[in-house]
């Protein structure tokens, strides 16, 4: 299958499996936040089981190198049991420095431990397969991530803290790629009004080419719109050598 | 030098997830490890949400009467605050922090929310000791969403309304642990047994302000469906709901009922229709005051009053054979106006069986196990604290504290067993003699009929309609 097909193969599924017309009726969660929706930091609470979500972000990257790339990403979230969250994502790559592309398609699953206490936050740990669905594809990675998120008690205003960590084992190893790339995100976020809730990460992730990591520090928001769907925008700009100069990400969600 | 291969690794890391998703399955079902540790903040719960019924009419409300469901959510609003104010604010500054979140509360009301948020988003704190709290809540005000938006519907023909209503009550019973129950509040507030406990009206006597906010809450609530229920699917609904929500505003803000209203007296058709989701909501409204006044007690700890919270809520949760009482009650007004706000809406004491004349009812029920002198019946002084008590804030003549302490201060003789009074425990004897009491008054009246859902009601002017009332 070449990339045109690939892509309209993936698109009419994504398609099929939205039902735009369709009631929509959890009401949309500004704090269950997303990795991309705005920003890389999530937090450590699944959708609730027997939820049913249709994710998209649009975003921007300017390179070092001035060069400039967007990603399309679309996504299906479903509660699939208690506190268990399983998650289908189909990433698109346009722009310059590689050729357009459909990316590579994880398959996520996250479980949610425990409810934070005062004193304990709550941890998740996910675990996902990457199928190897671009054009330079090779081999099927996993990755494990563990996730916490801690609301600041005794206080009458939410802010949360949250921590993600996780490794990616690279299956298939080219020359000149890592065995494996590990990321850590540290995220902080806090409700600005009954609608709008604010956030800030700063991150590091290792990319597979050797001797190449990013790390950016972001700030978003997210926007309930109505019960069921939900606007978020972030942008960040990045630091160290080989770091883009700064992304800008436009994301929805909406529940059916 | 790695261990195993890169098709090894993934091999693994697939198994692991398997293994992950089966255990998740296994082990996080709601009903167990619902704590696994007692140890203070360091006891797990799990989240255990769940998400909303699928159905034709979702979010009709929210579309329909837009202006209607902004209310609602800035009493959802109002009831997330509320949990964390008095939590976090001692009991001798009560008086000012009464005042300003009354303000905020109203405040809201006129600038309102555009979405109906979570008790979390606006109780942080209490969600971090007493997270089922907030499930029982949050799950029953789903509830109201998905009954309101099966009334706003015009998918859903007028004849099927009922059916549709207890599909989602169904719903609501079978996917949470701790559904509110769909008996009669007489039966519920029975097995609860607060009524003596050291908190009790220690809300309504130390945020008065706040507490009569609530009523106004409770007298919309039902008020709303009333009028659903009187307006029919077609455009009579948007007249009934518009003319019953503008009172809130001219009248009932300004001048606020002195007591929780119930389903009974403020929605008696939509009682009949659906006497379950009826019963669920006077369920939701009692644990709602139950829960504000637990928090503002200063004698409990957190891990008390976590303990306690979670006795009620276990109390009042739906128990074998309660679908079978839903019916068991009386209505007092059978033909009222949700367009009128009347007197009788606004009194401590209800025309029929109210809140207070249900718990008039537990005193002397419990009265006899209670008396130091071997009277059968409450003497009068007791009679007047208690009446005094159950009324917002602090009256002349009335004695400070809850109501157990208000009756001790005029009949220093009371006998109390200690054990019941601590968070957590429940006088057993107590619940059997007011439960027993139940059966012998109510247990056998008729239950009350259902209401014909044939014909698309006709909306009477509010004359008319009133006339009938009396």
């Amino acid at each position: 299958m070449n990339n045109r097909s690939k892509s309209a193969f993936l698109s009419a599924f994504f398609a099929a499996l939205l039902p735009l017309n369709a009631p929509a009726v959890a009401n949309a969660d500004p704090l269950n936040l997303e990795r991309g929706l705005p920003l890389e930091v999530e937090d450590a609470y699944p959708t609730a089981f027997r939820n049913r979500e249709y994710q998209a972000f649009l975003r921007y990257n300017r390179g070092k190198s001035d060069e400039d790339t967007l990603d399309v990403v679309q996504r299906l979230e479903a509660g699939i049991w208690y506190n268990t969250e399983m998650t289908l994502e189909a990433p698109f790559h346009f722009g310059e420095g590689a050729p357009d592309d459909y990316g590579d398609t994880p398959v996520e699953l996250l479980y949610n431990f425990n409810q934070e206490t005062r004193i304990l936050p709550a941890a998740s740990a996910s675990g996902t397969i990457i199928a190897p669905t671009s054009e330079d594809g090779k081999g099927i990675d996993s990755e494990v991530e563990f996730l916490l998120t801690k609301t600041v008690p005794g206080t009458w205003d939410l802010h949360r803290m949250h921590l993600n960590g996780g490794y990616r084992f690279n299956d298939d190893r080219r020359d000149g790629e890592r065995e494996g790339t590990y990321h850590v995100v540290a995220g902080y976020q806090v409700r600005a009004t009954n609608e709008l809730v604010l956030l800030a990460d700063v991150f590091r992730e290792e990319k597979l080419e050797k001797d190449r990591a990013v790390n950016m520090a972001e700030l978003g928001a997210r926007y309930r719109l109505t019960p069921y769907s939900l606007l978020s925008f972030g942008t960040g700009v990045g630091f160290g050598d080989q770091s883009p100069e700064f992304r800008t990400t436009g994301g929805i969600q909406m529940q059916f | 030098m790695s261990v195993l291969s890169g098709r090894s690794r993934t091999t693994a890391a697939s198994v692991a997830l398997l293994l992950f998703a089966t255990g998740s399955i296994a082990c996080s079902g709601q009903w167990s490890a619902a704590k696994v540790s007692e140890s203070p903040g360091l006891r797990l719960e799990r989240r255990n949400s769940v998400s909303y019924l699928r159905g034709p009419y979702n979010f009709d409300f929210y579309r329909r009467h837009n202006d209607t469901y902004r209310f609602g959510a800035a009493i959802h609003f109002a009831h997330g605050k509320a949990h964390d104010v008095p939590q976090l604010t001692p009991l001798d500054r009560a008086g000012y922090f009464d005042g300003q979140l009354d303000s905020e509360m109203v405040h809201y009301i006129h600038d309102k929310p555009r979405i109906e948020p979570h008790m979390e988003y606006w109780g942080p704190h209490t969600s971090q000791f007493a997270w089922d709290l907030y499930r029982a809540i949050d799950w029953t005000h789903m509830h109201h969403e998905q009954t309101y938006d099966i009334l706003s519907s015009d998918e859903i023909p007028w004849s099927d309304k009922a059916e549709w209503t207890e599909r989602s009550v169904d719903y609501y019973l079978k996917w949470l642990s701790i559904p509110r129950s769909t008996a009669p509040l007489d039966v519920t507030m029975r097995r609860a047994g607060t009524m003596m406990k050291p908190y009790f009206a220690y809300f309504r006597t130390y945020y008065p302000q706040s507490a009569k906010f609530f009523y106004v809450a409770h007298w919309w609530h039902p008020a709303i469906y009333e009028a659903q229920m009187i307006g029919g699917n077609d455009k009579e609904q948007e007249q009934a709901v518009k003319s019953t929500h503008s009172l809130t505003y001219a009248q009932v803000v300004n001048d606020r009922p002195l007591r929780m209203l119930l389903s009974r007296e403020m929605m008696p058709r939509y009682s009949r229709m659906s006497p379950e989701s009826a019963n669920i909501f006077d369920n939701l409204h009692m644990l709602h005051g139950i829960a504000y006044s637990i928090l503002s007690y200063p004698g409990y700890t957190e891990q008390e009053k976590r303990k306690e919270l979670y006795r009620v809520i276990e109390a009042m949760k739906q128990q074998p054979g309660d679908k079978e009482l839903a019916r068991k009650f009386t209505l007092p007004k059978p033909n009222m106006d949700p367009r009128v706000y009347e007197d009788w809406m606004k009194s401590v004491r209800s025309p029929g069986l109210g809140m207070n004349e249900i718990m008039a009812e537990m005193l002397r029920e419990m009265w006899p196990q209670m008396s130091g002198d071997g009277s059968v019946e409450p003497p009068p002084e007791v009679w007047r604290q208690f009446w005094l008590k159950v009324e917002p804030g602090m009256q002349d003549g009335e004695k400070p504290g809850s109501l157990h302490d208000a009756i001790k201060a005029v009949h220093p003789s009371m006998k109390m067993n200690k054990q019941s009074m601590q968070a957590g425990k429940v006088s057993q004897k107590m619940v059997k003699a007011m439960l027993e009491g139940w059966q012998k008054k109510h247990g056998g009246i008729a239950p009350v009929p259902p209401l014909p859902m044939r014909d698309d009601p006709r909306l009477l002017p509010i004359a008319a309609e009133r006339v009938t009332a009396e």
